[in-house]
This record gives structure tokens, sequence and C-alpha cells, in this order.
């Protein structure tokens, strides 16, 4: 059993055979530790990850499926969650759970135009007119037609 | 929509940078444009762009020369080019793709009708030379392959009849997942195939159908050379668009949206309250809703009409 430490000082204990779908844990395992703490992991996130982590440790194929719908719930999460997971996936080189987040954080800006996303991401244009205009200019035949086309939604 | 609970507009998000690599093309070029960081991060970083994915809404303006000008920030080491239904790309550009960036390792082209697989050939025989691998690829779409072709492309690809017949099933409903991003092991190394029934050369797809797989089993135990499974193109096995199940003998749903619907499928799907045909959850959004229900396009519009 290996003992993980979050950025909130919880302790979690898990199995080793679970926890080495993480490329870094797996290496701190082998040089025999045992406490692993993680302070650029929250609890929040870290419950997370566990729960991942269990679900795909067994990966016979009769529970395919049953990952499959597991995976397709687990994504249903806000993007400040999603966000916090890549981050943690990434420190942990969790590789499929990555390529799992990647897609579908970009499916949220899927087909949407500059303006779109600096709604849904609460970015801040920090441009000045002129540097807007020249760049609109630079990728203008992408965007043809797209005060047409282009959605908020 | 997503806003943090503050409402006050920032810088973006870290996480957001490891996201870029993921995004096509339509998207990167939107996010060029959002603030400071992006901007400058996409013009010092070659990562997102040794991976170009070109679908909706940006295939049908996609040029020969947009072509070479986004090729052109890879600086000769693209790895994946994706131009789904981009038929606007010919064999000189694919071409001038190509010649620049030999170590391309995925080539998706589907329906790059303007493209000839005379072409496409001498595109992958430049991508198979020298110890070079090109892993993927895919031309569904593209008109006029015949079977020497596709025999030409296996062999230069170094795929063989034994990869052939071990690959993971083809489903017709999970045809349109782009795989650009995924393992290479999770696709097949080409994705047409020749039909079993009409000899063409398309995409032929598998039957989820539980008891087609053990007529198919039974048959290869007794070596039966008659094998009538339903494998095949969409032409000659016709499927349901949600399930993916061979429909030729079986009772259809109606469908408002021109695709075939399977009784079972069609039963749990919402259906309009005039005429009772149900959309596919692709053609979803051609839902008139209303409060209770929807109409579906036709019914919404000789509704309007007919007031």
């Amino acid at each position: 059993m290996i003992t993980l430490q979050s950025s909130d000082k919880d302790v979690f204990e898990i199995e080793q055979s679970i926890l080495i779908q993480s490329g870094t844990i797996k290496n701190m395992v082998e040089d025999d530790f045992t406490f692993i703490p993680l302070p650029s992991v929250d609890t929040e996130t870290l419950i997370k990850i566990i729960e991942y982590m269990k679900k795909h440790a067994d990966k016979t194929d009769s529970k395919e499926k049953n990952i499959k719908e597991f995976d397709k719930d687990f994504m249903k999460k806000t993007l400040n969650e999603l966000f916090a997971l890549v981050f943690a996936a990434n420190y942990l080189h969790i590789s499929s759970l990555l390529e799992l987040l990647y897609p579908s954080i970009a499916d949220r800006i899927k087909d949407k135009i500059t303006e779109a996303i600096r709604q849904i991401f609460s970015i801040r244009c920090d441009f000045t007119p002129e540097e807007e205009r020249r760049i609109i200019m630079d990728n203008k035949w992408a965007h043809e037609g797209t005060e047409i086309e282009g959605t908020l939604d | 929509m997503m806003q943090s609970p503050s409402h006050e507009l920032g810088p973006p998000h870290e996480a957001m940078f490891l996201i870029l690599p993921y995004l096509h093309l339509f998207e990167l070029l939107s996010i060029t444009q959002v603030c400071k960081s992006f901007r400058d991060a996409l013009h010092h970083d070659i990562l997102p762009w040794l991976n170009i994915v070109v679908d909706k809404p940006l295939n049908s303006r996609f040029s020969d020369d947009f072509l070479v000008k986004i090729m052109a920030k890879a600086k000769g080491r693209l790895r994946i080019i994706a131009m789904k239904n981009c038929f606007r790309i010919t064999n000189d550009g694919l071409l001038q793709v190509i010649t620049s960036n030999p170590h391309i390792n995925k080539l998706y082209l589907q329906g790059c009708t303007s493209l000839t697989i005379e072409g496409v050939i001498g595109a992958v025989k430049l991508l198979t030379k020298a110890n070079h691998r090109l892993k993927i690829l895919a031309i569904s779409g593209i008109y006029n392959v015949k079977i020497e072709d596709f025999q030409t492309l296996c062999h230069l690809m170094g795929i063989n009849q034994m990869q052939m017949k071990n690959r993971k099933k083809n489903y017709y409903n999970t045809r349109c997942e782009l795989y650009a991003f995924k393992q290479e092991s999770d696709q097949p190394s080409i994705d047409v195939d020749i039909c079993p029934k009409c000899g063409e050369i398309r995409e032929v797809f598998d039957c989820p159908r539980n008891s087609c797989n053990t007529r198919i089993q039974q048959q290869r135990q007794q070596q039966n050379q008659v094998l009538m499974e339903c494998r095949g193109c969409f032409l000659c096995v016709p499927r349901c668009e949600e399930c993916g199940v061979c429909t030729k003998d079986d009772e259809l749903g109606e469908a408002a949206c021109t695709d075939i619907l399977c009784l079972n499928c069609w039963l749990q799907l919402p259906k309009c309250s005039f005429c009772n045909k149900a959309y596919c959850n692709q053609h979803a959004y051609q839902q008139s809703l209303y409060p209770g229900g929807f109409l579906c396009s036709y019914c919404s519009f000789h509704a309007t009409q007919s007031s």
C-alpha cells in the first residue's frame, strides 16, 4: 500500500497496483518510496484522480464498455475542474487520462470564434485596437463568413 | 456557457497552453486572436503546428495556398496532417506539403475529392522511403480507387493480409470519430478495404449484431467456404446510423433526416410531435423545440406556411 498526501495534507492509502498507472508514482515506488507527498495536487483533484485510476486498473475486455461509459461521465465536469485535472495528470504522467482530457477540453471550444472563446474562459482581450486589427487581417481567410456562420453558443 | 463566478476577465488559465497542440486548425486560429499570451505562445511554440487537423468549418475554404502557409510554421517537422473533406486541395498542394515535410507519419485525406489516387500514391511513395514509416493513411471518399491502387498502397505501407484480417472491428456508427490524436494501435493503418460483396475499394464495416458474429464464427469452424457474413461497404450493406447493425431484411424506423434507423434505435429516439419521425443524434440539432416536444424541420416549415 502506498500513501499519497495532497496539498491540503489529506492522506490516501491506495494499492500500488492501481497507482503505477502514474508514471511519476511508478518511478518513486521503484525507488522504494511508500509515502508520496503531492504538493501540487489538492484533495478534490486527487480524489478524482484516484477514482479514475481505480476504474482503469482492471482493463479486461469485458469491462471495456463499462470503462468507456465511466470516461464519458468523468469528463462532465466544469472547466476549472478539468484544468486542475490536466495539471495533476500532467505532473503525475497519467497518459491515458491526458488523452481523455485534451480532446474533451478542446471540444468545448470546437467551432467557436474568438469572442466566444473569450467568454467561455473569461479571458480579457489585451490587444490595442491596432494590434487587434493586424492580427485579424493576418487570419482573415480563416474567418471569412464567420460573422454569419460563427456562433456564440 | 461557462463563466467564472466573479465574472471577472483575466489572463487565460495556464492549463490552456497544454491544450493547444490538441486543437484543430480553426480553433488554433481563433485562439491566436484571443489575447497577447496566446498570440505569442502560438508564434513562438512550434508544437501546436506539428499536428494540423482541418475539418468543419474550415474545410470548404482550405485551398493549396493556405495549406502551404500553415505548414510553413512546422518548419519541416509536420507529423500529422488531417484534411477532412478539404475538396479544394489538389495533388500539387499535397505534393508540396509532403516534399517539405518528409516526417509525416499520419495522413488523413478523407473526402479530398480534388485529389487523384495517383497523386496520393505519389505522396505515399515519398513518405515510405528511406526507413520512414507512414503509420496511418485515410483515403475514403477519393474517387476511382482501383484494387491495384489499394494493393500498391498496402505494399508501400507494409500492410499484409494477416494484419488486415486481425485488425479491430470497424463499426459504421463510430466511423466519424476523428482519430488524429489517438494511439496508432486504436486505428487501422488504412481506412479502406476491398468490399467482400462488390469488390470496390471503400470503407468496409463489421456488424455489431451478436447473431451476425456467431454465424461467422460457426461458419469458420465448419470451414464453410460460403461466408454469408454481412461485412461490406455501406452501399452493399446499409446500416443503422445509431448502432451500426445491418438493416437489409429488417423493418426500419422512419427518420426525419435521410439516415437509416433500425427499429430498436428508432423506438428509443424522441419523435416529431406531428409526423412521428425521429432524428438520429447527429441531426438532432434540426429539431424545432417547443415545451413538451419538437417538430421536425419539414413539419415545422409547413406549420408556419399554413397559418
